[in-house]
């Protein structure tokens, strides 16, 4: 058969089935559109962080430690960049408390941005008023440039006096949020800046304290970052010297968008492939109505082939016209919100975000509908080729023979391991990553799976007892569960996946929100304390327990490195170079840790592996976070180097351990018993509980006045932004949740549509047998109502098994359920699919009796 | 041009076998007519699937046109029914999604052939339904389905023509007219007719009555005799 002519009849068998069909390409489109624009405005939101990369770091390049970069490997390094023609500029980064002059406000973690030379080096940060933060303005009488937030919450304004520990200053700007600038970040402690000259006066930077020192270079045009950090990579390591390009600064950002944005990419995946399923759905539906039209094709003398073509080429139209009006609509929907999504990133990204037209986004939206619908759509098609050409003479037409049934389950089998791999090359190419894939797949294909066996134990069910049913309505719309054609199940399939992701999300969501809920949570502390020094230990415990404080913990830290492990120095070869990929794991090896000592062992730790010491062993021995050991390859009873701020101190390992990091106390990665340790300088940090929000600000007032430079970290302020964050993403997350839902929606309203001329002409039998339009309404919502609420019964039941399994393997969190939210989702849904299928079916129950007289 | 030898067909097997058809010897000539008839049950549909092509019996053999259908794979035999046979049914089966004009086309069009239009237009004027071409099957009445029917079993000049029952859903009047149709555009093909009517029998040349799926008794009319 020529194309043309396939293609022809492909056109002609879509005449007199176009309003099914448009269910369809509703279904593929939706998903598409959901893929798209997830695509769209992950691309929108990383061009923007990409083109902004040199302004959001303020420099080419960064060199950071927390030892002063002046002498060695730094000073080496930084003159040659500045023979290059490099401009530098050097922060001092701490944090620690800022507190109002005035009476009654504050204090606030801030974290003091200590700036030496013209900041930034590239762009510019816009002040109220402007040029607050030239460096000659600056360096003269101390002042400070404050972060709008923090204006806002103390109530501050140009001219104020505030104190950073020891030094009062005046407020001589309030920084301007825009493209690129501090003030568009998100974090806990909001940036202040002053210049460096007057950080001493702070008293804030001790030994032991908690100091960052950064140098930033401008290089002449034509200067490669990259090339020149590949060089010096090594050696800057070995020196305890991070050096960052501005490509990676913009990069470690978009590691937490990359995150979000699969998160989101597998659920518009998952809405795709729910349109996928409605595809399969509508045309098993499509397929059954055109079984006679594929016999005469045959007895006219055309080939299975010809007929496999023929309805392929309608699937894959069908496909391909959904997919295009899906990348369309996901293409330009994010453009039409662009002023929403600005909004909803606001202060969580530290830029503008521009979106435009993604072509890329488009086509990979256009290949994933493209594909999942085909793949799906031919599963039934195989059936239409296979019709025998004798069903136009007679009805009952004896099944094939063996091999012609081994063949055709052979090609059912293949085309369903194609649907399987185009499930997991999706999720592959959505998630990059081989374990996500898996989970993805896994659960997805899981949940389809024990949804179609509840909706065949369904059937079952009713095709046993609705009979027994009272009443004639019921016993009728129970029993079109199982009429012929009915796609009960794929309908199940598609509500159910759909209330199984939502209730699944709304748990989630819930069960996250509780974890962070510190100041509902009685077993947790809600502040800590950082930078208690030592004389002042005794005094800001006593002022804890006076302001009635529970659950005080006081845990000693001292800043240290890993320097040899069984003698040999740790190998910091191999690791990441590029900051924006590095691993957790690459920066065991490199980083600075907090090391704490104490006699026994705390609850929010397990020893997994040798005897952790009572009391003051002979020897120095050490207890290392698992995970660590077995980074670094260390085992017990080797003997472990650590550089404290210089000196040597050798530890046995003598057991490892798990750490709860959840239960919020004080406790360190490497920990050491009381010996030689104790005489290292250092801090202490506190964690404590105090429920009377009054009593903590009060409480935080006067550890302050008396110790300035202490931080107070309230963790219901943190748990407050991060919730705000939490909703924000609950907001995008929700919209696809309605889009699964609207999906749901619509493939019930294509099997409906499917099997109107059954229904009509069922409807019009009734009617001559008696009934009203009363009681054929009647039949249709109780057959609608029981196979929504059958659905959302199962989708359900699956959510809270799957999330109960989930919450605590993978947040450490028993799972909370939001009754109020997953009633409305029930409630929803039910009325939602209902509503569509009456709305569809209207024209069932006005169907005239005379029509059966007609057939 | 069709000839069938010893054709018998069962369906099931063992215990639950039955026989519907057995001994069947059956020969027609290019311009020949032959009915077979028979009451329900007795094989008449199930011969005529056997000699389309469209069944493959479980002895004996079918040939037509000098061509043997077992010797021909599934897709051969599709081409070879589209060459050589056409077909009338007692429900019509005119594609529903194509007008009078599309169905009339659709045998020549599988055949490869181009510039089917002007063809398949002379015969709908032939049956009388040229104003009804650009019709669709719901919108004509039984009798005009069953000339488009006609018409379409003829636009290849097949040398067999295969009728089920065609007049069995039309009145007296129209089912006349169809089969003097039938019988004038297929003059020149060897036609088979299943029917139960013993006055359409009596118009073809030989009359087979069939009975528990064999051959009862042949009778041979004089053509146009009823």
């Amino acid at each position: 058969m020529r194309p043309a002519l396939a293609l022809r009849y492909a056109l002609a068998q879509t005449r007199r089935a176009r309003g099914s069909l448009a269910f369809c390409v509703a279904s593929i489109a939706v998903g598409v559109a959901a893929l798209t624009a997830v695509h769209t405005l992950v691309a929108g939101v990383q061009e923007s962080m990409t083109s902004e990369a040199r302004t959001l770091l303020g420099a080419d390049l960064s060199m950071s430690s927390n030892q002063p970069l002046e002498g060695g490997v730094a000073a080496d390094l930084t003159a040659g960049l500045r023979r290059g023609g490099g401009e530098t500029v050097d922060l001092v980064e701490t944090q620690s408390m800022l507190v109002p002059v005035a009476a009654g406000r504050g204090p606030r973690l801030v974290k003091i941005r200590a700036l030496r030379g013209r900041y930034p080096l590239y762009g510019s940060i816009a002040t109220d008023p402007p040029g607050a933060l030239d460096p000659a303005r600056l360096a003269g009488a101390p002042r400070v440039v404050l972060h709008p937030d923090v204006a806002r919450q103390l109530r501050l304004a140009t001219g104020d006096k505030v104190k950073l520990g020891e030094l009062e200053l005046e407020v001589s700007g309030v920084l301007v949020p825009g493209p690129g600038s501090p003030a568009s970040g998100f974090g806990f402690a909001p940036p202040v800046f002053i210049h460096a000259d007057h950080l001493a006066a702070t008293g804030l930077i001790r030994l032991g304290s908690r100091v960052d020192y950064l140098r930033l270079f401008r290089m002449p045009a034509g200067f490669d970052a990259e090339a020149w950090k590949e060089d010096n990579f090594q050696r800057a390591v070995d020196a305890h010297v991070g050096i960052r390009t501005s490509r990676e600064a913009a990069a470690s950002v978009q590691r937490f968008l990359d995150r979000l944005s699969r998160f989101l990419a597998v659920a518009g995946l998952a809405v795709l492939l729910l349109g996928a399923l409605g595809v399969a759905s509508a045309t098993h539906a499509f397929v059954r109505k055109r079984l006679d039209s594929a016999a005469i094709l045959r007895c006219l003398g055309a080939t299975p082939r010809e007929v496999f073509a023929v309805f392929a080429l309608l699937v894959f139209g069908v496909g391909l016209t959904g997919s295009l009006i899906g990348a369309g609509l996901g293409a330009l929907a994010p453009l039409a919100l662009e002023g929403a999504v600005g909004r909803l990133g606001a202060q969580m990204l530290p830029t503008q975000i521009h979106l435009h037209l993604d072509l890329a986004a488009a086509a990979r939206g256009l290949g994933a509908g493209i594909l999942a619908s085909s793949v799906f759509g031919l599963l039934p098609v195989v059936r239409i080729a296979r019709v025998p050409p004798l069903r136009a003479l007679r009805r009952d037409v004896e099944p094939p023979p063996w091999l012609a049934r081994l063949r055709d389950a052979a090609i059912l089998f293949g085309l369903l391991a194609a649907a399987t791999g185009a499930i997991l090359l999706l999720a592959a190419a959505e998630t990059r990553s081989r374990s996500m894939t898996l989970y993805f797949a896994g659960a997805v294909g899981g949940a389809i799976a024990l949804l179609a066996l509840i909706a065949r134990g369904a059937m079952v069910v009713t095709r046993r007892l609705a009979h027994r049913a009272p009443g004639y309505h019921l016993r009728q719309g129970l029993a079109n569960l199982h009429r012929p054609g009915n796609q009960t199940t794929s309908v199940l399939v598609a509500i159910g996946l759909g209330t199984f992701l939502v209730g699944s999300l709304l748990v989630v969501a819930r069960s996250i929100e509780n974890v962070v809920a510190v100041e509902l949570r009685e077993d947790l502390p809600n502040v800590f304390l950082v930078d208690i020094q030592p004389a002042d230990r005794a005094d800001v415990e006593a002022m804890v327990h006076r302001a009635g404080a529970r659950e005080v913990v006081v845990a000693p830290m001292i800043a240290a490195r890993l320097a040899k492990v069984a003698g040999r120095p740790v190998n910091t070869h191999g690791i990441e170079r590029d900051a924006s990929r590095r691993t957790f794991d690459d920066s065991m090896r490199t980083r600075e840790y907090f090391v704490t000592y104490r006699d026994a062992p705390v609850e929010s730790e397990e020893v997994v592996a040798g005897t952790f010491w009572r009391g003051r062993p002979a020897r120095q021995e050490v207890s290392l976070d698992q995970r660590l050991g077995e980074n670094l390859g260390i085992h017990l009873d080797d003997v472990l180097t650590l550089d404290i701020q210089g000196l040597p101190l050798d530890a046995v390992v003598t057991s490892f351990r798990t750490i709860r990091w959840q239960a919020m106390r004080p406790n360190a990665m490497v920990v050491l018993s009381p010996g030689p340790i104790e005489q290292a300088p250092g801090m202490f940090i506190a964690s404590f509980r105090v429920d009377q929000p009054d009593a903590r600000a009060r409480l935080a007032a006067d550890l302050i006045a008396h110790h300035p430079n202490l931080s107070v970290i309230d963790l219901t302020e943190i748990a407050a932004q991060v919730r705000d964050i939490l909703d924000r993403i609950a907001l995008v997350v929700s919209g696809l949740a309605l889009v699964i839902l609207v999906t749901g929606a619509v493939i019930l309203g294509g099997t409906v549509a499917a099997t109107r001329a059954t229904r009509v002409r069922e409807a019009a039998l009734l009617k001559v047998l008696g009934a009203r339009r009363r009681d054929l309404g009647r039949i249709l919502v109780t057959e609608y109502l029981a196979l929504a609420l059958l659905a959302v019964a199962a989708g359900g039941l699956l959510g809270q098994v799957a999330t109960r399994l989930a919450m605590p393997i993978f947040f450490d969190a028993e799972a909370s359920m939001p009754a109020g939210a997953l009633a409305i989702l029930a409630v929803g849904v039910v009325a939602l699919n209902v509503g569509a299928a009456l709305l569809i079916g209207r024209g069932v129950v006005r169907a005239p009796a005379l029509q059966i007289l007609r057939e | 041009m069709i000839e069938a030898r010893q054709v018998g067909r069962d369906y099931g097997a063992g215990r639950r076998k039955l026989t519907v058809l057995d001994g069947i010897d059956l020969g027609v000539a290019r311009g020949e007519i032959v009915a077979i008839t028979g009451p329900s049950g007795s094989g008449k549909s199930t011969l005529l699937g056997l000699l389309a092509g469209l069944d493959r019996p479980s002895r004996g053999r079918v040939a037509i046109a000098g061509t043997e259908l077992a010797s021909l794979d599934e897709d051969r035999l599709s081409s070879f029914r589209g060459r050589h046979i056409g077909f009338v049914f007692q429900s019509f089966q005119l594609l529903t999604t194509l007008s009078a004009l599309e169905n009339v086309r659709v045998p020549a069009e599988l055949l490869g052939q181009r510039n089917v239009n002007a063809p398949a237009s002379a015969l709908l004027d032939r049956v009388g339904l040229a104003d009804r071409a650009h019709h669709y099957p719901a919108q004509l009445s039984g009798g005009e389905m069953q000339r488009v029917a006609i018409a379409r079993a003829v636009i290849t000049s097949p040398p067999v023509i295969l009728a089920d029952e065609p007049t069995g859903n039309l009145d007296s009047t129209a089912g006349d007219a169809v089969l003097a149709l039938l019988f004038e555009l297929g003059a020149d093909s060897a036609i088979v007719l299943v029917t139960h009517n013993p006055e359409i029998a009596a118009r073809a040349d030989r009359e087979i009555k069939l009975r528990d799926g064999r051959v009862e008794d042949v009778v041979a009319h004089r053509r146009g005799a009823a």
